[in-house]
């Protein structure tokens, strides 16, 4: 695993930003931290490249404490925050100039290749950048030495489409070379670029799981019966936001199976005509886990 | 990559390093150009702005890489952190201390000084630049991100030592060294404290980040720095005995009471109640100190001792007196100091009435009753060193151990302006004397005296070369005054000057027994 985190405790004065968070990041893979304002995602990456030490527990990144976190590790990991502080009163040029000689592996045609792609002019002082411009700055300031751990902390807040998608673009030619860990609430832009999605909630990690097998076990059930329908008073655990509406009793399985929905369903409703379980993207999974975590944490 | 980070620091900020440069040299020029005489140059004030230019571009330069925050690039960048530091210390030592040492340099050669005296004085102010202001500014903006949180620490920090000097005015506290050649233990204290919170911390924000614990700790080593004037006189005596490494040598100096020599009579004129004055301490300070004596409505009693021992021609400085009047029963009545005096014995043995000031409601209780009076005196003992003589008008010489001194006749004809420079220290104490050549006669002579009794060069300020002299005077309009050499004798008159060297300190106790402090008030002519 490139990034473990045991028992990890975040405590801001009287307030626990992160509670007894576990989690691990295999090599190679694409890790999706998604989760409400204020869940901790940003403090979790922030430890992980020790900008913060954390309260209790440890996490350790490329194999080492993150509290002990040296040059050395941090030469194979690229780091972007939409609040990063880049040094304003440079030029483009001068920034990629000065950082160069830091990075062994610095791959200045890759540079010059993401500076083009991302159209950016290298006179142009650091401070006069939007604030697009300067997100993708400090992408090519973090792929350039072609890392092998990509820490994205809310790469497209504030971001218009277009350069959304640009982005995205370029992290996707990177992708299977290097680890990727964003945290957004672009929960659609990520989809593509996920493998794994950790969902955090109030300083807790809620659930981490492939995205495949997320996408899989989640579905958008619609069974239409023969009477009009109504709500069960009992339902299984995993059966959330039932409504209903005429004939049609809808609900999202959150643990979904194609050879057991069928029976499972019936042991609810007797008169079924048909079952219906359409795929749903991360952002529906995401709306519909959301208050259900959040009672979860509150009871 | 320390010069690398050097060179990005260089390419965002050689516009105020340059400015800075500028106003080094600026600075130099102008004090070189006042030559000996620089009345009514700013020359104090500009080496404030100098201080403050230096400080100014030392913290941007910390603050291009600020260590405080979540948010900073460099952070997550492979940049050593030891690396940076090396390279902020690096950047201030060459770009800010070294035009500074630059224009030291030549300001010393372009007085004629030679090369090694001034580039020694030059590196000296360096040294103590790096240790007093540098090291600790660096620590200061290392403690904060931006020039906001710089200004408002810098606020705290003023309002600290404002708070400091309303809260020992309202107790009364006087720092017993002040205004003593002592001064420079508790400014020692103070620096070491000092300089130990820089360093302290310097690593830990640069090795590991522990900006709340290092704020906190910057500002206990301020509390201590602010309460080091307070430090008590023995154990400033002590701790100036283990820095200097000096035993006492008993030289067979004695002190005791002297009832024969009869009661102090004033002068036409005189005020009990003025202190001796020590040229070079300041006016301000004497008449601030003679204006809290008089409010206090304290009555002054003087008493006859005689020194003995003193080789002639040397001189002893009594740095403090310690008074305890103890009545019959054992009780001390009244602790307090006497006043400061300065002799310069010309036979072995010297009477001086010693001044005693007793609070107004203390003196009332007790005038008429036997009261037993410890006196004990912290000495300094001056050698006398080399004498040197000038003319009176127009004099300019070069005198080994004094320095470059030149002397000039005022514009109101009154007296004869003598003022030196010299790379480095400056002579702790200087007599200087103006003489008539043919007849020797003499007009009294002028001490020159700043104590300051520290093993190390201090001097920052406003430059690497110490610039000191005095006045002569030779005529009084009022007429109340006649002097032995008068106007009409400059052209064959001389300076003399002779310069002393403190050699030790010593602690004398005396003990006089059932005194009457009603008999031995001065009287009036």
């Amino acid at each position: 695993m490139i990034v473990e985190a045991h028992d990890l405790w975040k405590r801001y004065s009287r307030f626990d930003a992160l509670k007894r968070l576990d989690f691990a990041i295999a090599e190679g893979s694409a890790f999706a931290l998604v989760g409400p304002n204020g869940a901790g995602k940003t403090t979790t990456i922030k430890i992980l490249v020790n900008l913060l030490e954390p309260s209790r527990g440890r996490a350790s990144v490329l194999g080492v404490d993150s509290r002990t976190i040296s040059p050395r590790q941090l030469a194979d990991i690229g780091y972007v925050s939409e609040n990063q502080e880049l040094p304003g009163r440079l030029t483009v040029g001068e920034y990629l100039d000065y950082l160069r000689p830091f990075y062994p592996r610095w791959d200045r045609d890759l540079e010059q290749s993401l500076r083009a792609d991302m159209q950016l002019p290298p006179e142009r002082k650091i401070r006069d950048l939007s604030h697009g411009m300067r997100i993708k700055m400090a992408l090519v300031c973090a792929m350039a030495f072609r890392p092998r751990l990509l820490m994205l902390d809310e790469p497209f807040a504030g971001l218009d489409p277009l350069v959304r998608d640009e982005l995205i673009s370029g992290l996707l030619q990177q992708a299977g070379e290097l680890t990727i860990l964003i945290s957004s609430h672009e929960l659609l832009e990520i989809e593509g670029l996920a493998t794994d999605v950790g969902f955090l909630h109030a300083g807790r990690l809620i659930f981490q799981e492939p995205m495949t097998r997320l996408t899989e076990r989640c579905r958008e059930i619609y069974v239409t019966l023969e009477s009009p329908a109504h709500v069960p008073d009992l339902l299984p655990a995993h059966w959330l936001q039932a409504r209903a509406v005429g004939n049609v009793l809808m609900f999202v399985d959150t643990q979904f199976a194609d050879d057991t929905i069928g029976a499972l369903v019936r042991t609810v409703c007797d008169d079924v005509r048909h079952i219906d379980a359409k795929p749903m993207n991360l952002r529906s999974i995401f709306t519909t886990l959301a208050p259900a975590a959040s009672q979860k944490v509150l009871s | 990559m320390v010069w690398h980070i050097v060179k990005k620091d260089w390419r965002l900020l050689w516009p105020l390093v340059t400015a800075l440069a500028v106003l080094d040299g600026l600075l130099a020029w102008t004090r070189f150009s006042a030559g000996h005489f620089f009345n009514g140059l700013p020359i104090v004030p500009g080496s404030l702005l100098q201080l403050l230019a230096a400080a100014t571009v030392i913290t941007l330069l910390v603050h291009q890489d600020p260590i405080p925050g979540v948010c900073q690039d460099w952070l997550v960048r492979p940049v050593s952190r030891r690396d940076m530091f090396l390279a902020k210390l690096l950047f201030a030592v060459l770009f800010v201390q070294g035009p500074w040492w630059t224009s030291d340099l030549l300001q010393g050669l372009a007085n004629g000084f030679p090369s090694g005296q001034s580039a020694a004085a030059a590196t000296e102010c360096a040294v103590w630049v790096l240790v007093t202001l540098t090291l600790p500014v660096l620590a200061f903006a290392a403690l904060t991100a931006t020039t906001t949180e710089t200004l408002v620490a810098m606020l705290g920090v003023f309002a600290a030592m404002l708070g400091s000097v309303i809260v020992r005015s309202l107790l009364g506290a006087t720092s017993p060294t002040a205004l003593t050649g002592f001064a420079w233990i508790p400014s020692l204290v103070r620096q070491v404290v000092m300089l130990a919170a820089a360093f302290a911390v310097l690593i830990l924000q640069y090795r590991r980040r522990r900006t709340r614990t290092a704020r906190a700790l910057f500002a206990a080593a301020l509390l201590i720095g602010l309460c080091a004037p307070q430090l008590p006189w023995r154990a400033a005596l002590r701790l100036d005995q283990v820095l200097t490494a000096s035993s006492p040598v008993d030289r067979g100096i004695v002190v005791a009471f002297a009832p024969d020599a009869g009661r102090f009579h004033l002068a036409p004129g005189q005020r009990i109640d003025d202190i001796v004055e020590k040229p070079g301490f300041g006016a301000a300070d004497v008449a601030a100190e003679n204006q809290r004596r008089r409010a206090e409505g304290a009555r002054t009693v003087s008493m006859p001792v005689r020194v003995s021992g003193i080789t002639p021609g040397w001189r002893l400085l009594a740095d403090r007196i310690e008074v305890r009047l103890i009545d019959r029963g054992g009780h001390i009545v009244h602790q307090g100091t006497g006043n400061d005096f300065e002799l310069r014995a010309a036979s072995p043995e010297t009477t001086h009435h010693q001044g005693i000031r007793v609070p107004g409601a203390v003196f009332a209780r007790v005038q008429s009753d036997p009261l037993d009076l410890e006196l004990e005196y912290s000495f300094t003992l001056f050698r006398a060193g080399p004498t040197y003589a000038l003319p009176a008008r127009d004099g300019d010489q070069r005198m080994p151990g004094v320095g470059w001194c030149e002397t000039r006749v005022n514009d109101a004809g009154t007296h004869v302006r003598f003022q030196c420079l010299q790379p480095g220290e400056r002579p702790s104490c200087l007599a200087i004397v103006l003489e008539h050549a043919p007849t020797h006669a003499r007009n009294p002579e002028v001490s020159l005296c700043v104590p300051d009794y520290s093993t190390y060069p201090g001097h920052v300020l406003p430059d690497a070369l110490s610039r000191f002299g005095g006045a002569l005077p030779f005529y009084d309009p009022s007429g109340l005054a006649a002097y032995p050499v008068g106007g009409s004798q400059l052209a064959d008159a001389q300076v003399v000057v002779t310069a002393f060297e403190p050699i030790e300190h010593l602690v004398r106790r005396v003990r006089i027994p059932a005194v009457r402090l009603q008999d031995w008030e001065p009287l009036a002519r």
